[in-house]
């Protein structure tokens, strides 16, 4: 019986793809590195042909991906499609996350050094919406 | 020679009664006497001869004797129901014809109904019209036309005293130039009166003629027959059917009336402005119109009037508007009986912007969301409005954190267009686009 139980879960994890029977999930990559990610609804009367032509991808590389493709949604701004075929089709492009981390701790030092402020000045007139 | 005349008598007698008629023809015995002269034969052939020929009833024919082949088609119930004479009907024929370079022409043999009484034409019947007249054309009972004239676009005469009516003949100076046929050829619908389930139910008739249809302000049954905009001269009425309530005609024209902004003709089935010519910056009121008679359709009519002039069976169905160019203009019809596409969403969808799979929770002719980026969306219509500027597009987010923010169009070119949008979902400062849920978008225009 155990054995039996084991191996039902086994198929059911093995068996399960992580698509969605309502929703089909298809990543473009843009001509500048970002992706969309295009959530379309089988049933409907118009074809993936027409949507992408719609949102003005056609001729763009499109791959189909799955909900457990999709990275955390707050580094959406750095996704990319993944040319390496392993591992989740979209990743996060780290180098431009770390670029734009930097320049903006560069900015807030700036700031605060502008405005003659202490690290404890700052974060205080922050918190009172004094600066953004 | 007398016993002779006796046994000749007694066979004649014998053979009378055969023929029918014991209870009622009386007979004085025979004797031996003699009082058996010619002339008593003679007067007692006679009283035999009268009984005979009148006074027959029920009592002379015996029971089950009469055969059905034997009946006059007059009278023969067989013949009345296989042309199918539950109302005043004509069977066939009896159409006059028209002709070319003459007011001469042949009504054609038929067979019709008037009051019930079968009447047979076996040959046709020549008529000479008078020039420049509607002539209306009825047979009666007995088999004779009567002819009523009235002049071209006069009034319809009543049918003739227990007649039916046939057609109505058109002539110009010289010839029989039009025949419309106005034959009750069918009895197999009854009226709608007369249709319902029970005597203690509304009748079919009550249920088309009463009640009225949004801003209608006419009542009783009508479908279809939308105002559409087509060009800036013309427009259109779909099609559909009505009651009128003026003549409780009941109309239906199958395909699309094009309206210009010519005048109309609604006794010949023209459509068009009621009387003078179009004007700028007008609204005018569109009507169906049943002026025609002897057909199934209607025709349209509009007028800057809130009746039709000429016209005394309409119906009012909606409104249109003229420009400072005496132009229709697209933006401004409504159709009375019915909701228009401008009033009604045409796409709308709820989702949550933030998560991976944007599976929306409700939505209406939306075939896909595209996720462009935080706070970015694409929203594309499953079918397509006419053009971008066909339509208008409003919509509302929560923010995951506080309040305020706004939805705007993206702002490169192309954000709209007829089978999509584009949106961002901005925060209260309007400086950068954020994830929002829900987001809820609808858009309301006109599409094919």
């Amino acid at each position: 019986m155990k054995k039996l139980t084991l191996i039902f879960i086994c198929l059911v994890i093995l068996l399960k793809n992580g698509y969605c029977d309502d929703v089909e999930l298809y990543a473009v990559s843009k001509a500048d590195g970002q992706i969309s990610v295009i959530n379309y609804y089988p049933g409907s009367g118009d074809s993936l042909e027409h949507i992408l032509k719609d949102n003005n991808f056609v001729g763009f590389p499109i791959k189909r991906i799955q909900t457990s493709d999709l990275p955390a949604r707050s580094d959406r701004k750095y996704w990319r499609l993944n040319d390496v075929p392993i591992g989740k089709k979209i990743i996060v492009d780290l180098a431009a996350k770390q670029a734009d981390e930097l320049d903006k701790q560069t900015k807030e030092e700036r700031k605060r050094s502008l405005l003659k402020m202490t690290p404890a000045e700052y974060t205080e007139a922050k918190q009172l919406g004094l600066v953004k | 020679m007398f016993r002779k005349l006796v046994i000749l008598l007694s066979l004649l007698f014998i053979g009378y009664q055969k023929l029918s008629f014991s209870a009622t023809i009386s007979f004085d015995q025979l004797s031996t006497s003699n009082d058996l002269t010619a002339a008593k034969y003679n007067t007692d052939l006679d009283r035999i001869y009268v009984k005979i020929n009148s006074n027959v009833q029920t009592d002379n024919i015996a029971n089950a004797t009469l055969l059905e082949v034997d009946f006059a088609d007059e009278i023969n119930p067989r013949i009345r129901t296989f042309e199918g004479a539950s109302c005043e009907v004509v069977v066939s024929g009896l159409l006059p014809a028209t002709a070319s370079g003459s007011l001469t022409s042949n009504i054609s043999s038929g067979t019709a109904y008037p009051r019930g009484y079968r009447v047979n034409k076996s040959s046709t019947t020549s008529r000479t019209y008078t020039a420049s007249r509607w002539t209306f054309v009825d047979i009666d009972q007995s088999g004779n036309f009567t002819f009523s004239e009235v002049t071209i676009d006069g009034s319809t005469p009543a049918v003739a005293v227990n007649s039916i009516r046939l057609a109505r003949v058109s002539t110009d100076g010289t010839q029989v130039l039009a025949v419309r046929d106005l034959r009750t050829l069918n009895c197999a619908a009854a009226s709608f009166d007369e249709i319902k389930v029970a005597s203690t139910q509304a009748s079919l008739g009550d249920l088309l003629k009463s009640g009225r249809i949004r801003t209608s302000a006419d009542v009783g049954w009508i479908r279809g027959a939308q105002v559409s905009w087509d060009t800036y001269t013309n427009f259109i009425v779909r099609g559909g059917s009505s009651f009128f309530r003026q003549n409780a005609q009941y109309r239906a024209v199958s395909g699309d009336i094009n309206v210009g902004q010519g005048n109309d003709d609604p006794t010949r089935g023209g459509s068009g402005l009621d009387t003078g010519s179009i004007a700028a910056s007008t609204t005018y009121n569109i009507f169906l119109a049943a002026e025609e008679e002897g057909v199934v359709s209607y025709t349209v009519t509009y007028s800057a009037a809130t009746t039709p002039s000429g016209v005394s069976n309409y119906r009012r169905i909606g409104s249109i508007r003229t420009n400072s160019a005496s132009q229709f203009v697209s933006d401004d019809f409504i159709t009375t009986h019915d909701i228009g596409q401008r009033e009604l969403a045409g796409a709308w969808v709820s989702f949550n912007g933030g998560t991976a799979a944007m599976i929306p929770y409700a939505s209406y002719n939306v075939s896909s969301i595209t996720d462009n980026g935080v706070g970015d969306y694409t929203i594309t219509w499953d079918n397509d409005f006419n053009s971008s500027s066909d339509y208008i597009t409003v919509g509302m987010h929560k923010r995951n954190a506080g309040n305020g923010g706004y939805i705007s169009y993206q702002a490169n070119n192309g954000a709209v267009t007829a089978g999509s949008v584009r949106i961002l979902t901005m925060d209260n400062n309007g400086a950068a686009a954020e994830d929002a849920n829900p987001i809820t978008i609808a858009a309301i225009g006109e599409r094919p």
